[in-house]
């Protein structure tokens, strides 16, 4: 028996105790906010309230498009809401219900948590892979020039590093390296910070100490760099690889080959981002070249390190 | 019976693809095109979210709303027996009968394979039976015809053991069948059906 409540969009639900929870609510769940949703767990509070917590599971085709096996995956993403049934007397529970848009906010939340947690799992396996690749070679050319200046002509002036760094950004690129502990900016002049400093990083060579500091600092500072500093060619190709590599584990199979389409799907609906068959074709091809994924005429497919980085991270299978 | 349904357009899209196949075929067999909708529209009516599927809650008074001038009413029942849906089928005055199947249907899938999620087989499925024979049930699978998406073929109508079947109809909610009638016809109503959004 449901009853509404006029001041809220919520429903109280009474169900009887005498039957297991789980199994007296479950066709409430899938009636009023999908037929995906389950109880993914409960337990008992310490005021005797049991706590229910729900889970949506998304059918997702993941089959291989070049030998179209004709797979189904079965994702679920847990937690996308919590219930409180509270004991009352005549042997009932009272259950407030969220209304749907509560759930489906739940549900996308934890979507893009998923996303998120994939985007910066991708950046930081195939960083070393895609620094070579221009556009990202050239964002990343000022926080780099900084950091070797600071490393071989410590102690400098900031406003000289200013005027002679091309970057408009320049003050904003100081701020973050200091922040996030890579050179100390006191009294208008910079110093290597303890992370410049390290021994990881002080003993490198020259050649590899651009490559180096900057996956270090990709590791340490993603979210700044990227959304900070508008550095979107840290998340531009991880977005595209991911493209591909959210299937892959989701299938469990990074030997799954994938087409154009199959990716351009991936990307609208992680992203929401409609992408050209052309454009996306050509990233893959970009991505092949940096060994991020294998390329074959149309279709793409994963290796097998990069993989194993982003699959223990990414909490779906 | 089936060759003219259409596929799922996604992997969750069973309901008001399901939906707008019964609507469809019983346009044309009555006569009645307004019965006919849009996916978009019917979309709308189930709820339907990419990702969270549709909700089969409201429905009932939502169709209703779009159906009443037209002479037809949305019935819901819970508890169905083989004899009710047979009766459904049967009859002129009704649409094809949609049910919910278990999760656990999806493992003997024949037209594509599944894999169950971390947390086992938790989605349930709608498909549209069009037959029950003394030992079987025929039935269309809209996600079967998913994966047929460029076949000149009709999606293959899918049959089980009525045994089978029974027990999938059963899990979820008491066999729930939802069908589209005439307002006039009161003889299903021997069948225990329930008002509308009284599931």
């Amino acid at each position: 028996m449901a009853t509404s409540n006029e001041d809220t969009e919520a429903t109280q639900l009474k169900l009887s105790a005498s039957a297991e929870l789980e199994t007296a609510l479950t066709p409430e769940l899938k009636s009023r906010y999908g037929s995906g949703v389950y109880v993914q767990n409960v337990h008992t509070a310490s005021s005797g309230d049991k706590v229910v917590s729900l889970g949506n599971t998304l059918p997702k085709d993941v089959s291989d498009c070049r030998h179209r096996d004709n797979t189904l995956k079965m994702v679920d993403i847990r937690d996308i809401a919590t219930l409180r049934a509270e004991p009352a007397s005549g042997d009932y529970y009272l259950i407030e219900l969220p209304d749907r848009d509560t759930v489906v906010k739940g549900f996308e939340d934890r979507k893009r948590e998923i996303v998120e947690t994939l985007d910066i799992q991708m950046a930081q396996a195939i960083y070393n892979d895609v620094y070579d690749l221009g556009p990202v070679k050239t964002q990343l050319t000022p926080i780099l020039q900084i950091l070797r200046w600071t490393r071989n002509h410590e102690p400098l002036d900031v406003e000289r590093v200013d005027r002679e760094q091309p970057s408009e950004n320049t003050m904003d690129y100081l701020n973050a390296l200091d922040q996030l502990g890579y050179l100390e900016v006191v009294s208008g002049e910079i110093r290597p910070g303890r992370k410049l400093l390290s021994a990881d990083l002080n003993e490198v060579s020259s050649e590899d100490f651009g490559r180096t500091i900057l996956g270090d600092v990709v590791r340490s500072g993603y979210h700044t760099l990227r959304d900070e500093l508008g550095l979107n060619m840290l998340s531009h190709y991880p977005k595209f690889a991911a493209g591909y590599y959210y299937t892959a584990v989701q299938r469990s199979d990074p030997n799954v080959w994938l087409d154009v389409d199959a990716v351009k799907q991936n990307l609208a609906f992680e992203y929401g981002e409609d992408h050209g068959e052309l454009f996306v074709d050509a990233k893959l091809s970009e991505l092949s070249e940096a060994n991020v994924l294998k390329k074959d005429g149309s279709y793409v497919r994963g290796v097998n390190d990069v993989y194993e980085q982003v699959s223990t991270s990414v909490a779906f299978s | 019976m089936v060759a003219d349904f259409q596929r799922q357009p996604t992997p969750d899209n069973c309901l008001p693809t399901a939906l707008k196949n019964i609507l469809d075929r019983h346009a044309e067999a009555a006569e009645k095109p307004g019965l006919s909708f849009p996916l978009d529209e019917l979309n709308g009516l189930c709820e339907y979210r990419d990702g969270l599927g549709s909700a089969t809650h409201e429905l009932p008074e939502r169709l209703d709303a779009e159906i009443a001038n037209l002479g037809y009413e949305t019935k819901v029942s819970i508890g169905t027996t083989f004899e009710q849906l047979d009766t459904i089928i049967q009859s002129d005055a009704t649409s094809l009968p949609l049910t919910e199947l278990a999760a656990d249907y999806f493992e003997t899938v024949e037209g594509y394979d599944v894999q169950p999620g971390r947390d086992g087989w938790n989605l349930n499925h709608i498909v549209i039976p069009f037959g029950v024979n003394d030992e079987t049930v025929l039935f269309y699978d809209p996600m079967e015809g998913f994966f047929r998406p460029n076949s000149s073929d009709s999606t293959p109508s899918s049959e089980r053991p009525k045994a089978q079947f029974y027990e999938w109809w059963s899990d979820p909610r008491k066999r729930w069948t939802f069908w589209i009638e005439e307002s006039e016809q009161q003889q299903l109503d021997t069948f225990g059906t329930e008002d509308n959004g009284n599931e």
